[in-house]
Formats: structure tokens, C-alpha cells, sequence
């Protein structure tokens, strides 16, 4: 009784934990909060997926804003259902081998060590097959024009981590964290770092739509971490050097950015909201806030403006 | 065979191993013990000691992520009084910092290196002691020491170190992290990180030096296999990892400046902070491998003597374990792929990681091979091998996302990171210690652990394991990082609370498991049903003496003609379906000159 109770019990596990994902279902408050948020527009976070967005974005995985999310979106996927494949295989030949392997009196297990032609190529060939099926596609689209042999259509965005945009075609952004805060600093009208219409903002990251934002990052005292969970992108902000990546956004709305490397206390509280807004909104709010910069510009207090040289590394 | 010299221009191991008597003192028999076994059973209590420290730690998290705001249940009033029970921020710090630093190296690496170290080398492969037996005894009272070092922490104004196991600079400097904990914290790794030097070179020098007549590496278990990589990989790496430790004691205690860089450093004397992740992850990452290996080895051992079958392709086992610590020792990058490190490296640290995936096939290929078409018997040890089995397989493949740098930058720092190291170095390795303290715990006190209690434990551990860091992955994808007090004050993460909850009651039932398993392991070593020298028949050489073993453990060295898992051999007669190493049978056994 108690040898059948074991493998019910195993399969069981395994379908509980198959059914995981459920545990992300919101509750009917979350709901109706969401419905009122969207009524206010602009002003309220859209972090969560809208309902309709397919199946596992209900389940309240970050809404995706970025040109390259969607690939990296896809690979994870992509490495997610072929290891669960394997790992299936895995688990079904455990549950079989524990059904049908149990030792019987008097019997003999088959004597094998593994060296007979058929279990050799057998063996090999599930080896390969992982080789195949995972390591080969993540390279491939990992090291997507990057001069690799593979090619996949599929990721020729993915090498964004190296292929830094244009800075005519970006907005350059200088990010300064410390704890526990964000500070960021545009160029202002004239596009120049380093002038007296640069603009300073606190926890509060504007950029407009569709337009590529070249970030340049030093932190003011420990490493931060600058993530913006709805970009899938993450770069540490270290002390005494400059980190450089780019990002942008194809909706408008307010995401967060949270601080994902362990900087003290109160990490947890390192928080900076992200506005995406049209790009004549963001021309608008630039010059508006360029020309107040240049008012208020104070000879006396030039140290605390912060900054550096762009000079871009690449 | 008198002295002829054998392989490698050695004496013959025989003449070198006089038989020590047992001593009569409680103090050189108890405490300053220079007998393997002893050390063994030293390190495992040390270890069971820290693991409640270090598992209670990890409750106080996951209470304050499932219900942020209230008392922490029955110990809250007790330790938190200042805040009413309810576990502060900076406690919080503390105490995933010292949870990490305690499971990994006062819990795990103590029962797993040095208790099994300990007491399998010698038995496995034939010797009457380590190599350095006096070195074995420094190495568990230098673990003691940094244990009170560590221990002591706790109690400095400003409380125990809070800048997470892995201790980066700057925040690590003394100019963010003030106050003696972290100090202390740095002085006992320095101390552990020794004794385990101390123990790996024994380790190494006893395999190689003591192995039993006729006993080729291939002969080896692969239990021995397993811990002797991990032994090497220990000799090379800790010393990197001590450095790097050491730059960081000399900027917090006597102003120097490695690691210094930014505002705080003086001008022109600037450090660099990245350097110290190099050291760290150069030994951190193959940490993973260190506790992992013979965890990898002993499953690899158990599978086969519970199937009643030869391991499947055990050279093949062997060599993949080789190439694992070789190519672990080239793949740490991917732990700074967000340090803005430069596309090459990237490229080489993600192609390099992906290719621990063909050893690591190999092994699963060779333990499904080991279970096909065998004679299973679902002992409790058999059950945690599995488990084993399953959680490392979770485990590996969720590697890959983090190892391909365009995934690894969406899960970095996220709870996607917790999970899948939980499963492979914690759950993996814990399971794979439980399963091996389940079938040694016969040889080491002469009487068996209840199965009984030891199957509901089973089912009380493994369960919640696999659910608790399942549940995690999917809460890293939907970007909850870890290291939060309070998550849910972000609207993308507000929807994950229930979930944490559910987590807690795992948790809970994880813990009593880890209860009952300790009653069971001090009950069962005065009053458990007593076996005899050899009760799973296998033949390794270690069940071929009384159980316990005398303190010389062999009368005469064993002389090998047969692998370690020779199990149900056609051409075998006498009715056993098993063949002990050190037994010669006609047709079956290699000759030994």
C-alpha cells in the first residue's frame, strides 16, 4: 500500500507544481483597481499586462515596452519549453523506472555497464540532442551579428547589448543613483552636456515614445542596479567609472525602475518611475523645463550640477 | 608483497600505515581526536548546530515577504522586541546575509566535505587514516574557531554583517558598512576558508597516495571521485577567494584602498571594486561545483547499489565530472554580465557556461541508465537520490537562461537567481547529503535511521523544496529581485504576495521535516535497529569491516580486483547478486600483480 502511496505522491508534485502559475491570478480588488487606473490615463502605472494579452502576461508578468523584449521574451521561452521537454524526459523515465523497475525476489537486475554499441550511440545521441536543441539556439541568438556562423531571423535584434544606437538618432540620458535615489540629467535644448540649460530630475525618468534612449550611469557611492523589469533590461551603476546601454519604449504610460543590486537598508525603497509620453509631449516638456533650467540657473551652486563629459566609449 | 614499489615511484601503501590503539581519554578520544571517524562525526554536529541557525534564518525572510508588518510568530517578541516582533529592515539584511553565508559555508560544506571527506576517503579506498591526520584535526578546530568567530558577530554594536553573502565593495568598504560585524564576518570566512585548505590538501594527498593495492582511479567510487575533485578544486580556488577577502579586511581595518574607487577614494589612488568580483566569482561559482560534486558523486555511487546494477558508464560519470571542474573554473563571468562588462567577454562567458550542459547531460543519461532494467528498492536513501535527480535536473536547465547574457540580464538579481541556485547547490546538494547520512549512518553508529520516520521526512522535504524554488523562478520572471524587505509597495510586484504565503507553508513543512530528520538522526544513534557489518550488501570496501569500524578501520589492507559496483554478475554462483572489491572470484575479477 504504502510503495503505491510514493509514485502518486510524485506525480502529484509534479502537477502541483505545474499548476504554480495560478498562484499569479489577481484577486477581484486588483481587477477593479486596474479598471479605475486606466481611466485616469497617463498618470498610473501600467506594470501589469491588460487581460487580453495573452496567457502567461494575465498572469502578471511585466508588460513588455521594449523594441527588444519581445526576442529576449522568445528565447526565454525558447529555453524554458526545450528544457522542460528534457526535464519531462527525465522526470516520465524516473516515474517509469520506480513503476516497472521494482525489485522481485529472486531476480536479477540486467548486467550492464554502458558499453554495448546500442546504449554508447543511444547516449550520445540524447547528449547531443540538448547540445543541439539549447546550446546551439542560445548561441546563435545570442551572438547574433556579432560575426557568428549561426543566424536566426528571428534574433537579429538581439544584439542590442552591443549595438549602441547613433547619438542622433537617441536622447542621451546621464544617470547618477545614490542612496537611495535616482538623479537624471538631460542635455536640455542644446543638446549639450555640461551647459547651463541641462535639466535635473529626481525619481522621475521622461522619455518620448519609439525614440531610443542612450543612457550613461556612474553611481554617487555603492553599485545600484538600474532595471526596468518592463524593458527586460539591467545594468549596474558603478562608482568611479561609466556604464553605458540604451533602451526605449513603445507605449506610453508610467513604468517603474527599480534598483536591483543590493545597496544598503533601504534598497527596497530605491524606487524611480518611468514616463513615457509622444514625442511632441516630450519636445514640449523638454524645452519647457530647458528654459526653466536656464532661468534658475544659479552661478554660486555650479558643484551641485552634477556630470560628466558624454564622450561616448564605443 | 613486501617493498616493492608500485606506481608513480611510491612506496607501497601498505608498509606506510602502522595500526594505531584506540585511545582511552575522553579528550584525545572525543575532542582532539586525530581519528577520521571522530573528525566526521565532529563536523556533522557542527553542521547539524549551524543548520538550524541558518534554516531558522531562512523562516524570518520568508514571513516577513508573506505577511511584511507582522510578528514574527513565537520567536518574534523574543528577538525583535524593539519593533514588537515585526522583523526591521536592517535585521532583514542580516539575515539573508548570514543565512547565505551560514547554509553555505558552516552548514552544508561542513556535513557534506567534511563529515563524508572525512569519513569515506580512507574507508573507500582502503586506508587506516587520512594521509595528515594531525592536519584533519587542525582543519575541523580551525572551522570551530571561525564558527565562534561568525558566532560572535551577532553580538557586535551595529549587529552581524548586512551586504549579502557575496560582500561586494563599495559597500562592503567601511565608509557603508561601519561597525566590527562585517570585520568579524570577513576574519572567519579567512579562518573557514583555511581549515578547508587544510582539509582539501589532505583530501588530496590521502587518494593519492593511500589508495588500496590494485585500485586504479577507475576502480575509485564515485563518491571518492566527486569529493576528490571537489578536494582540488577546494586546494586551488580558496586561496583566491582568501586574497580577495584579505584586500577587503586591510580597507576596512587599516585604510588601504584595493577596492576603494569613486567620490570616497583620494585622488590618483584610485581602486577598483570590479576587482574584487573577479575574485570572489573565480571561487564563488565554483562553489556551486564544490558542493555540488560530491553530492553528483554519491548519487552516482547510490543509484547503482539500490538498483542492484552496475553505474551506468561509470568512466564515462567520471571523466564528465573532470571536465565539469575544469570548465567551472572558466565560467564565473556570467555572474557580472551587468557590470557593463565588454561584449567579448560576454560572448566567451555565455559560450563557456552553456558548455557545462554535455557534462552534465552525461550524468543524467548515466543515472537513468543506472536505473533501467534494474532491481529497485525505494529505500529512503533511494527516494532522496531521487529527489536529488529531480531537483538538479530543475535546477541545471534553468542554468541556461541565466548563462545566455541576453536572458541573464532580464533575471538578474531577481528571485529567478534564488531559485535556481536553491535548487542546484541547496536542494540538490542537501538532498544528495541526506540520502548519503540515510545509507552511512549504518557503518558510522552501527545502527540503522528508522526508514519509517525517514519516508514521511522524505515526503516532508521534498515537496515543498521543489514547490518553494519552482515558485520562485516563476516570481523572478514575473521581476520580483530578491533582497526585498517589502515587495509589494511596487505595483508589478503587488499581485505576488499570495503566492509568497503559499511559500511560507512550504517552508513550514520543510522545516519540521528537518526536525523530525534530526530526532530521527539522535534517536536512531543510541536506539535505532542495529545492522550488521554489511546490511545493503555492496561491496565497496568500507562495508567489508564491522560497523562501526575499529579505529584502524582495516586489520590487513585490502588488496582491490573488482570495480566498486559489480552488481548482479551473470557468471556470479554463490547466490549474492553483489561482489565485494577486495574479494578475488575466478573468471570475474582483474588480477593484480
Amino acid at each position: 500500500m504504502v510503495k503505491i502511496i510514493h509514485y502518486k505522491l510524485l506525480t502529484l508534485l509534479f502537477l502541483i507544481c505545474a499548476t504554480i502559475p495560478l498562484g499569479f491570478s489577481q484577486t477581484e480588488e486588483q481587477v477593479h483597481n486596474k479598471a479605475q487606473d486606466a481611466k485616469k490615463a497617463i498618470v498610473h502605472s501600467q506594470g501589469y499586462a491588460p487581460k487580453d494579452k495573452g496567457f502567461f502576461e494575465l498572469y502578471g508578468t511585466p508588460k513588455l515596452i521594449s523594441s527588444f523584449a519581445d526576442t529576449i521574451e522568445w528565447l526565454f521561452w525558447w529555453t524554458s519549453i526545450v528544457a522542460g521537454i528534457f526535464f519531462a524526459i527525465v522526470f516520465f523515465a524516473l516515474l517509469y523506472f520506480i513503476i516497472f523497475n521494482r525489485a522481485k525476489p529472486g531476480q536479477k537486475a540486467f548486467y550492464t555497464k554502458g558499453k554495448s554499441k546500442g546504449e554508447k550511440i543511444t547516449a550520445k545521441l540524447l547528449d547531443l540532442s540538448i547540445f543541439l536543441a539549447l546550446d546551439l539556439v542560445i548561441l546563435g541568438a545570442s551572438f547574433y551579428g556579432t560575426g557568428s556562423p549561426i543566424k536566426i531571423d528571428k534574433f537579429k535584434d538581439i544584439g542590442f547589448l552591443w549595438n549602441m544606437p547613433k547619438i542622433e538618432e537617441s536622447i542621451q540620458v546621464q544617470v547618477m543613483p545614490q542612496q537611495w535615489a535616482w538623479n537624471f540629467k538631460y542635455p536640455g535644448k542644446d543638446n549639450k552636456f555640461g551647459t547651463k540649460d541641462d535639466i535635473f530630475t529626481i525619481n522621475q525618468l521622461v522619455i518620448p515614445k519609439d525614440k531610443k534612449v542612450l543612457i550613461q550611469m556612474k553611481s554617487r557611492d555603492v553599485i545600484h542596479g538600474f532595471w526596468i523589469p518592463n524593458a527586460r533590461i539591467q545594468m549596474d551603476a558603478l562608482a568611479g567609472q561609466v556604464s553605458q546601454f540604451w533602451f526605449d519604449s513603445n507605449t506610453t504610460g508610467n513604468f517603474e525602475i527599480v534598483c536591483a543590486h543590493l545597496c544598503g537598508t533601504s534598497h527596497y525603497k530605491m524606487k524611480a518611475f518611468l514616463r513615457v509620453i509622444e514625442q511632441e509631449d516630450w519636445t514640449a516638456w523638454m524645452n519647457e523645463n530647458s528654459e526653466w533650467a536656464l532661468e534658475t540657473y544659479d552661478e554660486e551652486t555650479a558643484s551641485t550640477y552634477w556630470g560628466w563629459d558624454w564622450g561616448v566609449k564605443n | 608483497m613486501g617493498n616493492k614499489e608500485l606506481k608513480y615511484g611510491l612506496p607501497d601503501p601498505r608498509d606506510d600505515q602502522p595500526i594505531h590503539h584506540e585511545s582511552t581519554s575522553i579528550w584525545s578520544k572525543y575532542i582532539i581526536s586525530y581519528d577520521h571517524k571522530m573528525i566526521a562525526k565532529q563536523f556533522l554536529l557542527f553542521g547539524i548546530f549551524w543548520t538550524f541557525i541558518g534554516i531558522t534564518m531562512s523562516l524570518m525572510i520568508r514571513w516577513s515577504i508573506a505577511f511584511p508588518g507582522e510578528a514574527f510568530p513565537i520567536l518574534g517578541n523574543l528577538l525583535f522586541s524593539d519593533s514588537n516582533g515585526v522583523i526591521p529592515p536592517d535585521t532583514y539584511t542580516i539575515l539573508f546575509t548570514m543565512h547565505g553565508t551560514i547554509m553555505i559555508f558552516f552548514s552544508i560544506t561542513p556535513v557534506l566535505i567534511g563529515c563524508f571527506g572525512n569519513y569515506l576517503i580512507p574507508l573507500m579506498i582502503g586506508a587506516r587514516d587520512m594521509l595528515f591526520p594531525w592536519l584533519n584535526m587542525a582543519s575541523f578546530w580551525l572551522t570551530f574557531v571561525g564558527g565562534l568567530v561568525m558566532f560572535a558577530s551577532f553580538f557586535v554594536p551595529m549587529g552581524a554583517s548586512a551586504v549579502g553573502w557575496t560582500s561586494y565593495p563599495p559597500l562592503a568598504s567601511s565608509p557603508w558598512s561601519p561597525g566590527l560585524g562585517h570585520s568579524l564576518w570577513l576574519v572567519s570566512l579567512y579562518l573557514m576558508g583555511t581549515a578547508s585548505i587544510m582539509g582539501a590538501i589532505n583530501y588530496v594527498a590521502t587518494v593519492i597516495r593511500l589508495r588500496a593495492p590494485g585500485m586504479s582511479l577507475w576502480d575509485m567510487p564515485l563518491s571518492i571521485w566527486g569529493l576528490w575533485l571537489t578536494a582540488i578544486l577546494n586546494a586551488l580556488f580558496l586561496p583566491v577567494l582568501a586574497s580577495g577577502l584579505l584586500l577587503l579586511l586591510l580597507d576596512r581595518t587599516f585604510g588601504t584602498q584595493f577596492y576603494l574607487a569613486g567620490a570616497i577614494a583620494e585622488e590618483g589612488t584610485m581602486g577598483d571594486f570590479i576587482l574584487y568580483q573577479h575574485l570572489f566569482w573565480i571561487f564563488g561559482h565554483l562553489e556551486v561545483y564544490i558542493v555540488i560534486l560530491p553530492a553528483w558523486g554519491i548519487v552516482s555511487d547510490l543509484l547503482s547499489f539500490f538498483s542492484r546494477k552496475p553505474a551506468f558508464n561509470a568512466k564515462g560519470t567520471a571523466i564528465a565530472l573532470t571536465a565539469i571542474s575544469i570548465l567551472s573554473t572558466v565560467v564565473y563571468g556570467h555572474h557580472m554580465f551587468t557590470t557593463n562588462m565588454a561584449p567579448l567577454l560576454t560572448s566567451a562567458f555565455t559560450t563557456l557556461t552553456l558548455m557545462i550542459s554535455i557534462p552534465s547531460g552525461v550524468f543524467f543519461i548515466n543515472w537513468l541508465g543506472t536505473m533501467w532494467r534494474g532491481q529497485i528498492h525505494l529505500t529512503t536513501s533511494m527516494w532522496f537520490c531521487i529527489g536529488m535527480v529531480f531537483t538538479f535536473g530543475l535546477g541545471g536547465l534553468t542554468g541556461l537562461h541565466l548563462a545566455a547574457v541576453s536572458t541573464n540580464l532580464m533575471l538578474h538579481n531577481t528571485y529567478f537567481v534564488v531559485g535556481h541556485f536553491h535548487l542546484t547547490m541547496a536542494s540538490a546538494s542537501l538532498l544528495g547529503t541526506i540520502a548519503a547520512l540515510y545509507f552511512w549512518f549504518p557503518k558510522m553508529f552501527g545502527r540503522f535511521m528508522s526508514e519509517r520516520i525517514g519516508k514521511v521526512h522524505f515526503w516532508l522535504t521534498f515537496p515543498p523544496l521543489v514547490y518553494i524554488f519552482c515558485a520562485q523562478l516563476f516570481q523572478g520572471y514575473a521581476g520580483m529581485p530578491r533582497r526585498y524587505y517589502h515587495p509589494y509597495e511596487y505595483e508589478f510586484m503587488k499581485h505576488l504576495q499570495g503566492l509568497n504565503q503559499y511559500i511560507w507553508i512550504a517552508a513550514i513543512m520543510a522545516f519540521l521535516g528537518l526536525c523530525l530528520f534530526t530526532y530521527n538522526i539522535f534517536y536512531s544513534m543510541y536506539f535505532g535497529k542495529k545492522s550488521g557489518a554489511n546490511p545493503w550488501n555492496v561491496g565497496t570496501l568500507e562495508w567489508q569491516i564491522s560497523s562501526p569500524p575499529p579505529v584502524h578501520n582495516f586489520d590487513v589492507i585490502p588488496t582491490v580486483y573488482n570495480g566498486p559496483h559489480e552488481f548482479s554478475h551473470p557468471k556470479q554462483t554463490d547466490g549474492r547478486d553483489w561482489i565485494a572489491q577486495d574479494e578475488y572470484i575466478e573468471g570475474i575479477s582483474q588480477k593484480v600483480d
